[in-house]
């Protein structure tokens, strides 16, 4: 969604991402990929709280939950924007 | 017969990163990195076993959050080819379910002389295995379980 200016602000009330769920995570939520909408300034770790409540199995894997932001790691602090993709990665063990 | 990169990233040849379902193959590899000023290509191979810790395992499937898992590796790869003085670096992991023996995982480093090669082969690896979106998740007569993955 492109912002609209209007009257000297900027509003934006919802902005749609998309979110990937990988191995524990994946089959805890019964999902591998969802598009969801959220409101601007939401966080990664706000995301993956609202993803809990919605899915309680993954309440236990919370303490594990790496986040990667289009690719890339990232951190439960990060602001997310319109068009993102936050993926949530359990520990990783390839090899 | 020296083999050309078939991916080219950055500009930088003899380099190859991938994530794949179908079966590795270490030539493939060899092929990918050696240039003709090597006189070392170290290559490491990881396989199927048929425990861990003592239990028996049937078969591993891997996952993959491949377009990461690449970008991942492709960071790992040319930061080693860089410190260690490479002519060349390829990582490939496999996907799907594996059965005992089968390859998961080939990392191929060349350069001048051996002793590069396998710091770098060995380093790549440890990299891997720490920070690229790739689980594993285990197989056993009566049951299954991802690695390291507590409640999973």
């Amino acid at each position: 969604m492109v912002p609209l200016p209007c009257c000297g602000r900027i509003i934006v009330s919802i902005m749609k991402i998309t979110i990937k769920l990988f191995a524990s995570f994946r089959e805890a939520a019964g999902l591998s990929e969802a598009a969801v909408e959220i409101t601007p300034g939401t966080t990664a770790a706000e995301l993956w709280q609202g993803l809990v409540e919605k899915h309680p199995g993954l309440a236990p894997m919370s303490r594990s939950a790496g986040m990667a932001l289009n690719g890339r790691y990232t951190q439960p602090t990060t602001v997310l924007a319109e068009g993102d993709v936050v993926a949530f990665l359990p520990p990783v063990s390839g090899g | 017969m020296i083999g050309q990169s078939k991916q080219v990233v950055s500009g930088i040849s003899h380099t190859l990163f991938e994530v794949t379902g179908e079966p590795l193959s270490v030539d493939d590899l060899v092929r990918v990195v050696l240039t003709e000023g090597d006189g070392a290509v170290v290559t490491f191979v990881g396989t199927v076993r048929d425990n861990t810790g003592g239990r028996n395992v049937v078969a591993l499937e891997y996952e993959a959050y491949t377009e990461m898992a690449e970008a991942e590796m492709r960071r790992i790869g040319i930061e080693v080819m860089e410190k260690w003085n490479l002519h060349g670096i390829a990582m490939r992991h496999r996907t799907g379910k594996l059965s005992v023996g089968e390859i998961s995982v080939v990392i191929a480093a060349s350069a001048p002389h051996r002793e590069a090669a396998f710091q770098a082969c060995s380093e790549a690896l440890d990299r891997l295995k720490e920070t690229v979106p790739v689980w594993k998740k285990e197989y056993f007569k009566d049951g299954e379980v991802w690695v390291g993955q507590g409640a999973g």
